[in-house]
């Protein structure tokens, strides 16, 4: 009884707080919401993209063999590395002094501009000119979860808002009938770093990412149950939405009003989704070019459904392709997996630019960290390795054709215009038209943002 | 949240001028340099404090904010007085903390003695009248003026005569009274930091890994907190006098709430080691320093 009564005057309370007091919460979510599914025109400044596709290689890609050519390596290939260059060097399994491994795969150029790529890349080697290469990237974390939650999130630790998060949060979404942060995933398993890779942390939920199938419904359940036709269904949903209504107003809970805002989504995508997953109706030259398969889950398709999703407005598509992690099995390791992506990731670069969105859609490839010159797992693999990396980026306000920055001669450290996981996210919310310094959220008495105190565009990338 | 960065050493001292306009940090080597806070640009840059191999150096805006006080211990003299773009006046001296009196006219300087001095002629002023320490030997690790200068907060560490262990004493200064109102003596770690509640009643101190507050009319200790793993190493009242901030060489800043003295709220910066605290004189912004060259400015709620 005494108990009954101090909660009812708790909800009292609240409730006049919440709705009655003109801050009511529940409006703020709903209209947060609201916002998140309109455009919003205000950036900090003219932005150079308006839609990101991340193809996120998980695992993390040696970029010895594939972007970062290195004779001096293949020169020592068997020595061990000098003594100064490991100092204090701490790696994940190997001793940091074991010996030099050269590059498995040999380099050639492609292009007017000459970039040099791995072999494995050819088809990459057709966009070149089209592309920029970032070949000093550096990061903190040397683990897979830590260093791929560190560089989709700028915190090591899971908990904060994803990059796709922050993006809509900051820009909303231009399209109604799909979520704004669409994420996909191929490889041998999901991203080590979970959901938090595309989580929206402390920002309203109705900014998290979500996890797309890349065949049938691209979400569980979708359809309608055997025996439930659309009446039924509407009934059910009114139903549902009245009650949660009912709740919202008396406790103006902002996740109730995410989970409305949740079903009517779903709702809508039961007549968006089907026609986006279709991929049959593309033309054969198209499937031919990214190499898809209508109905057979791969990375190829999910290319072509990044493609299609921000086509219909979709502002951040996220494509995880976990399968990089060559401590040993380097040669057949990189070599299966360039196979399922190097067609994929390319195809997308030339389809944008033929259908003129590549002029407004930023593409970024890239992994959590690269791999140790050093040798692991006898003579064919690599440890994980944050001192440098690389990756690519195109579209969007950058410099097409541009290798920036560069590594030592082994290439264990970035050396010249190094840019750190923040500079690169402060980079990409650069060219949305968003200051990383100012897209901030307030916790707890603390403004938030995705470089924390850190990042410094990289002015050079920019056109 | 904005973050003031031109470098990657140590900021041991940062310091508010008394509009708010400018942010003065002193880093690792006695490099002194001012930020315009609305910009975020240096105003003025490599104001050296007599010493480019400082460690630490301390500072105080003039009241008119037109003049930098640096106090400068570990080296044998000491830059006093900056005024923008150049040293006006050194006094070789070496000093651990400096305050400026209110009228802008006098400094007072603590280190391996104390005095008090001409910002301009570096002239010594009548000796603050405080009780004589029993032995001869004794330093001064802090000083701090409350909001309107009314009252001055002494640290003093004194070696007993049996030269085994040191006793520690805060002096709380009447400068309208010239006189000394309370005092405070202990045994254990000395007060490297003080920081006066705006009306003067209330001091903090940061000893070794504590913060102790003393009330002065009751002459009581009415809080005595571990402010953090490390040694407190720096401490700031707010201008409205509603919360206590440390740092303890951790990432963390701690606000401790004036008169309850419970769980601290804590903000936590991705800024390496903190050195430094300070609070605009709206008290709406606090700065705090890192090791690694960042200041952190965030707004206090």
């Amino acid at each position: 009884m005494r108990s009954d009564l101090f909660e009812r005057q708790r909800l009292l309370n609240r409730r006049w707080f919440l709705r009655d007091c003109g801050v009511g919460l529940g409006a703020i979510a709903l209209a947060d919401l609201a916002r998140a599914e309109t455009p919003r025109p205000k950036t900090h400044h003219e932005p150079r993209a308006k839609r990101v596709i991340y193809l996120f290689m998980g695992g993390a890609p040696s970029h010895l063999e594939l972007f970062d050519n290195k004779p001096q390596l293949a020169k020592f290939d068997g020595t061990l590395p000098p003594p100064e260059l490991v100092k204090n060097y701490r790696a994940a399994f190997i001793n940091p002094s074991s010996k030099l491994l050269g590059p498995k795969y040999k380099f050639q150029k492609f292009g007017k501009s000459g970039t040099e790529l791995g072999e494995l890349l050819p088809h990459l080697g057709e966009v070149v000119d089209d592309i920029t290469v970032v070949k000093s990237m550096v990061t903190d974390a040397f683990n897979h979860a830590p260093a791929q939650i560190f560089a989709l999130t700028g915190s090591q630790q899971f908990g904060r808002p994803s990059a796709g998060a922050w993006v809509t949060y900051g820009l909303g979404s231009e399209s109604k009938d799909l979520p704004g942060f669409v994420v996909f995933s191929s490889g041998s398993k999901g991203p080590s770093g979970g959901n938090s890779c595309w989580g929206s942390g402390f920002l309203p939920t109705a900014h998290a990412g979500t996890l797309f199938r890349s065949a049938g419904d691209p979400v569980l359940f979708l359809s309608n149950p055997p025996g439930v036709d659309n009446a039924i269904q509407k009934d059910s949903l009114d139903a549902i939405n009245a009650l949660n209504k009912t709740r919202l107003d008396a406790v103006g809970d902002p996740e109730i009003a995410a989970r409305i805002s949740a079903y009517e989504m779903a709702g809508r995508m039961q007549s968006s989704a089907p026609e986006l997953m279709d991929l049959s109706k593309e033309t054969k030259e198209t499937l031919a070019m990214y190499g898809a398969e209508p109905g057979k889950p791969s990375f190829a398709n999910n290319c072509l459904l990044a493609r299609r999703l921000i086509e219909r407005g979709v502002r951040f598509v996220q494509l995880f392709h976990e399968a990089w992690d060559h401590h040993g099995g380097l040669t057949a390791g990189l070599k299966s997996e360039c196979g399922k992506t190097d067609r994929a990731s390319a195809a997308l670069v030339k389809d944008l630019k033929q259908r003129g969105l590549l002029k407004d859609t930023l593409v970024i490839w890239g992994g959590e960290f690269g791999r140790t010159p050093m040798v692991q797992g006898g003579n064919d693999g690599r440890d994980h390795h944050p001192n440098c990396y690389s990756v690519w980026m195109a579209g969007g306000g950058l410099k097409p054709g541009l290798v920036y920055g560069a590594s030592d001669e082994l290439g264990f450290n970035a050396v010249e215009n190094k840019v750190h996981v923040h500079d690169l996210n402060a980079t990409v919310l650069h060219l949305l038209g968003l200051d990383h310094t100012k897209l901030t959220y307030r916790l707890q008495g603390r403004d938030f943002r995705l470089t924390d105190v850190h990042g410094v565009v990289a002015g050079k990338l920019l056109a | 949240m904005r973050v003031l960065s031109a470098h990657k050493k140590p900021i041991n001292c940062v310091a508010f001028s008394p509009d708010g306009t400018q942010l003065a940090e002193a880093a690792h080597g006695g490099d002194i340099r001012v930020w315009d806070v609305a910009a975020g640009t240096v105003r003025h840059d490599h104001l050296y404090a007599y010493g480019r191999f400082a460690k630490q150096v301390r500072l105080c805006f003039a009241p008119d904010g037109k003049a930098l006080a640096a106090a400068n211990e570990d080296i044998v003299f000491l830059g006093l007085t900056v005024v923008h773009g150049k040293t006006i006046r050194a006094n070789y001296v070496p000093f651990s903390g400096v305050a400026y009196f209110p009228d802008g006219k006098s400094v007072v300087g603590v280190g391996e003695r104390l005095g008090r001095y001409s910002p301009l002629t570096g002239g010594a002023f009548p000796r603050l009248k405080l009780p004589a320490p029993r032995v001869a030997t004794c330093r001064w690790p802090a000083c701090a003026f409350n909001r309107d200068g009314s009252r001055l907060a002494l640290s003093r560490r004194t070696r007993k005569t049996n030269g085994s262990r040191y006793s520690e004493t805060v002096f709380v200064y009447d400068t309208g009274a010239d006189a000394v109102v309370a005092e405070f003596e202990w045994t254990g770690h000395p007060a490297n930091r003080l920081a006066l509640s705006p009306d003067g009643e209330l001091v903090a101190a940061a000893c070794g890994p504590a913060l102790r507050v003393w009330d002065v009319t009751a002459r009581a200790l009415v809080a005595e907190k571990t402010a953090g793993a490390g040694d407190c190493l720096g401490v700031a009242y707010s201008p409205d006098g509603r919360y206590v901030a440390t740092v303890s060489g951790d990432s963390a800043t701690r606000f401790w709430e004036a008169g309850a003295w419970g769980e601290p709220k804590t903000f936590e910066w991705d800024a390496g080691a903190l050195l430094d605290v300070a609070f605009s004189p709206d008290g709406a912004t606090a700065a705090v320093s890192s090791d690694k060259g960042q200041i952190v400015l965030f707004d206090v709620d």
